[in-house]
């Protein structure tokens, strides 16, 4: 028995972060053979640069509204994309960045439209991430690399590793409870510096860090004691990277379990 | 008025801009025919002064979710507008960007 889709779909693309740059060409395809595109961006030249691209772009920025839930936002964002699916039209939702990195709408459409049975499927991209590791000189892999929501981290205990990176996102909004404010500021920002100091000391230095958006634009890099993060100019866009601050701690008796293993091997042979 | 998204967009695609130096950028700038005062904008990565000569107004661009509770409470079909609803016009929110 042949199984029939309905004629809708949804294609989700990541941009990526520098206008021009980072787009890939299979992105940029879906962008331009899409029957309707949906922008979620985060600056309005890129927004220009896209709306080229296709006839028919339309830009989820107007869903922002000053004291409405983001949430509420986001489900707008879903229901907008949603709605051109099931009326049977091949429909791309292009987010900046990667679409899949801190963005619920995405995920979000993705999961709903397989769920009534539409072809669906995300496009991956270049993250702040990305960015973060070639300017900072950073590589995760060397002592591991915990990546929060500054919120979050604020809200729940977290199991903080401080023999490795830590990055926080959304400093700019820390503490925010009611998710209908764009920004907190120095009295919500100590809080979190309180909560840091729980694993490090607060002369222990930290980046600011923001990545480039314009092909001529610099990052932004800046060093600072920790104590120092409550007055700081930190906006939405900016992340923190806090660098390691004690050594690795070795594990002797995993490490002995591991060498009987290996003597075991050895012995088999 | 020249072109400023595909000069940007073409500058992005070229890797002979990522090796201007920054004190050679206005030089180099100065071959295309845009307004010095544009070039200057593009010279230092002034996104607002570019913002304001192509009369574009800032975005905000959160996407991250929000509390775990409160995403998965309620069925996204219950709370968007209706279908006969239309898009808002315009945002007006003050400029953000984000994370991912």
């Amino acid at each position: 028995m042949t199984v029939t889709q309905p004629p809708g779909s949804l294609v989700c693309v990541s941009v990526g972060v520098m206008l021009g740059s980072h787009i890939s060409p299979l992105v940029r395809s879906h962008i331009e053979t899409s029957e309707v595109v949906f922008l979620g961006v985060a600056d309005s030249l890129m927004e220009q640069w896209l709306m080229r691209m296709n006839p028919d772009t339309r830009s989820l920025q107007p869903f922002y509204r000053e004291g409405t839930s983001r949430m509420q936002t986001y489900r707008q964002m879903v229901h907008a994309m949603l709605r051109e699916v099931r009326a049977g039209r091949k429909v791309c939702g292009a987010f900046y960045g990667h679409c899949g990195v801190f963005a619920w709408a995405p995920h979000k459409a993705i999961e709903t439209a397989r769920g009534e049975g539409f072809r669906a499927h995300m496009e991956p991209g270049i993250s702040a991430e990305d960015c973060l590791y070639a300017d900072l000189g950073i590589d995760p892999g060397k002592y591991g690399c915990q990546h929060f929501e500054a919120s979050q981290m604020m809200f729940y205990r977290r199991r903080i590793d401080p023999s490795g990176y830590l990055v926080l996102w959304q400093v700019g909004l820390a503490g925010d409870q009611t998710l209908k404010r764009f920004s907190t500021g120095a009295a919500y920002r100590q809080v979190l510096v309180d909560v840091l100091a729980r694993d490090y000391p607060l002369d222990h230095e930290v980046i600011i860090y923001r990545a480039a958006t314009l092909p001529l634009q610099r990052p932004r890099i800046e060093h600072l004691p920790l104590s120092q993060l409550v007055r700081a100019t930190i906006e939405v866009p900016d992340t923190v990277v806090i660098p390691p601050a004690t050594p690795m701690q070795a594990d002797p008796e995993i490490r002995a379990r591991l060498a009987a293993l290996d003597q075991e091997m050895a012995d088999s042979i | 008025m020249s072109d400023v998204i595909g000069l940007l967009e073409r500058m992005g695609q070229d890797a002979h801009w990522s090796q201007v130096l920054p004190e050679n950028t206005q030089l180099a700038l100065s071959e295309t025919e845009l307004d010095p005062e544009v070039q200057l904008a593009i010279a230092s990565g002034n996104q607002k002064a570019l913002e304001i000569f192509l009369g574009l107004s800032p975005l905000c661009g959160m996407l991250e979710p929000g509390k775990e509770d409160e995403q998965e409470d309620q069925d996204p079909e219950e709370s968007p507008p209706g279908d006969d609803e239309e898009m808002p016009e315009r945002s007006l929110l003050t400029p953000q960007g984000s994370a991912n």
